[in-house]
């Protein structure tokens, strides 16, 4: 390496830091603009110039959107369709990815693993034939349905992250449970789980992180103003009225990131937790 | 203890531990039960989905019909004769590859640099990410406020500067799409940017070290270590970055709709104007039929380079 005089290597290292601010300025300057709007009274959003930080801070669009919008119904239902999506998706996912890397099974294993294929599939193409699916079953505008349909996107994402964590655990581990007298039900509850507890967690955020920002289905499965998902709350009031008030729209924006921010910073300190670390010796 | 009996336990314990033959078949059978679920999710969630399009793509059906007329490939002519058809593979390979390309380049500038030892890099690095990880509608509904006529601060700034941008691109005949593929990249670049320095990371340091000691300049550096060892990795995200452009709906149809005048309309949202807005069903499936064809083909080409890419680096 260049040997550099300390003065030319912070001068070095300032030049860098300032490069990296600089691209997560663009990253993150459309999302605080949006976070300081949602604050500013109605007149001050149409202040021209434009100022950054609100003058007088204020709750009125998040009180209006609590209160007098159907948007908490649009949280309650993203958080319910999500959240079966995600543990059905990970229980069937963990109980697979385990039948198959404990028994041979010919043809499992290209099986399961070409599930990723789905991931290829644009979501248009799949969006078609549930709609009429639903629609012949009589089950448009529900969001079990809904939460079923999201399973296409839940259970590749599941069995793509859970493998290297059940891999990952020693055969030896819960093959001296099954000889201490447990079933091999009870060895996959008491060792397995346990062992893959951290790939669990990651698991469950990730993918309801992406069902959480999902549109498409629900665009196309719902039309029932009650029963909208968060996305399709905000795409409509982006879309259906000409003339939005920008400061409700921002509010609701607001409220649609924080829940992803929050569960990725969790999973951020989850991950460090090495839990498998030195359970086999010897 | 006596030494025979030691003799004896070690002897026992010495025979291999195994399952009774009763316990291994029974156990087979459980791994099969678990397995099941999967096996009938995946016939019932995509397999059949894939092979109902392929049965519409060859009937004519309204949306909320039940009659079903077979017509055979009429729908297949019918939309390659469209006079939107050409211009919606014209429009998905400009939004497809031109995002790819920025997201690419601004994806390896940025993990270069993020690679490289400065104070607050970690912090840094990990809010780099935001834009990746919010909602396609949050994206959406920020970038358009930033651009709307009487409210946005880009709108402003651009009227204000007399710079030759329209200063709403979302409605804008010329710039609707440069718009489009703008916001794709700024919500999409940090997953360049994580594969790459996840990728820079396994280099070996000594390699520079030698190539210094050799008088190797940075850009000889760049060009004969990092970007060899990035080739593969960047062919493999390119593959799956372009699908997932390609395969785009949101991005496009929160901002613009496919408009103005067809100029962003895409082929997802080709197929959903026909499906949901001419209530055409069979017409929509033979879209989508083609549009899978073009992305498995795009896949193949794909991995032909990859693996002759392999060969050479071998």
């Amino acid at each position: 390496m260049t040997y550099l005089s300390p003065g030319a290597r912070r001068f070095e290292q300032a030049i860098l830091m300032l490069g990296a601010l600089t691209v997560l300025l663009i990253v993150l300057l459309p999302l605080v603009w949006m976070l300081f709007a949602s604050f500013k009274p109605n007149t001050e959003l149409f202040q021209r110039p434009p100022q950054f930080l609100p003058q007088r801070w204020t709750l009125e669009h998040y009180v209006e959107l609590w209160n007098f919008t159907t948007f908490p119904r649009y949280f309650l239902n993203t958080f319910l369709v999500a959240g079966i999506a995600c543990v059905l998706g990970l229980i069937i996912s963990l109980c697979s990815v385990y039948a198959v890397t404990r028994f041979q099974f010919i043809g499992a294993r290209p099986f399961t693993f070409g599930v990723l294929f789905i991931y290829m599939l644009p979501p248009i193409l799949l969006a078609l034939p549930f709609f009429r699916i639903w629609f012949n079953l009589g089950q448009l505008n529900s969001l079990p349905a809904l939460a079923v349909t999201y399973l296409t996107i839940t259970l590749p994402f599941s069995l793509w992250i859970l493998r290297p964590y059940i891999e990952a655990i020693p055969r030896a581990l819960e093959e001296a449970a099954m000889i201490d007298g447990c079933t091999r039900f009870r060895a996959f509850r008491k060792v397995i789980v346990p062992q893959a507890w951290p790939g669990i967690i990651a698991t469950f955020v990730f993918t309801f992180v992406v069902v959480w920002n999902e549109l498409l289905y629900s665009l196309v499965l719902i039309s029932d103003e009650p029963k909208r998902t968060v996305s399709l709350g905000i795409a409509s009031l982006i879309l259906e009225t000409s003339v939005y008030s920008w400061g409700l729209v921002n509010a609701a924006g607001v409220l649609a990131t924080v829940p992803v921010l929050f569960l990725f910073a969790l999973v951020t300190r989850h991950m460090v937790a090495g839990l498998g670390a030195g359970a086999v010796k010897g | 203890m006596s030494a025979s009996y030691r003799v004896a336990m070690a002897a026992a314990e010495s025979r291999p531990r195994r399952l009774s033959r009763w316990r291994e078949d029974h156990d087979r059978f459980v791994g099969f039960l678990l397995l099941m679920p999967l096996v009938a999710l995946i016939l019932g969630l995509t397999v059949y989905p894939i092979g109902q399009v392929m049965h519409l793509s060859m009937q004519q059906q309204g949306l909320f019909s039940t009659e079903q007329t077979f017509v055979g490939l009429a729908n297949f002519q019918n939309v390659l004769e469209h006079e939107a058809f050409t211009r919606s593979v014209k429009n998905s390979f400009t939004f497809a590859f031109g995002s790819l390309s920025l997201q690419m380049a601004i994806g390896l500038a940025v993990a270069l640099l993020l690679n490289r030892q400065f104070p607050l890099r970690t912090p840094i690095r990990g809010a780099m990410l935001f834009s990746y990880l919010v909602p396609y509608v949050v994206a959406a509904l920020t970038w358009r406020f930033m651009f709307s006529d009487a409210t946005g601060i880009l709108n402003y700034f651009i009227r204000a500067s007399g710079l030759p941008i329209a200063p709403s691109p979302f409605g804008s005949i010329d710039w609707s799409m440069f718009g489009v593929i703008m916001v794709n990249t700024w919500k999409n670049f940090p997953f360049m940017v994580l594969v790459f320095l996840a990728q820079l990371q396994t280099i070996d340091q000594e390699l520079y070290e030698a190539a210094a000691v050799d008088g190797a300049t940075t850009f000889q550096q760049f060009w004969n270590i990092t970007l060899p060892s990035l080739l593969p990795i960047m062919l493999v995200v390119g593959m799956l970055r372009t699908i997932w452009n390609f395969n785009n709906f949101e991005v496009v149809f929160l901002l613009t709709q496919g408009g103005p005048l067809g100029r962003t309309e895409t082929l997802p949202l080709l197929i959903y104007r026909f499906v949901f807005g001419e209530f055409s069903l069979g017409r929509g499936a033979a879209l989508a039929v083609i549009v899978f064809g073009i992305l498995v083909s795009m896949s193949i080409v794909y991995w032909i380079l990859y693996e002759r890419m392999q060969d050479r680096l071998r």
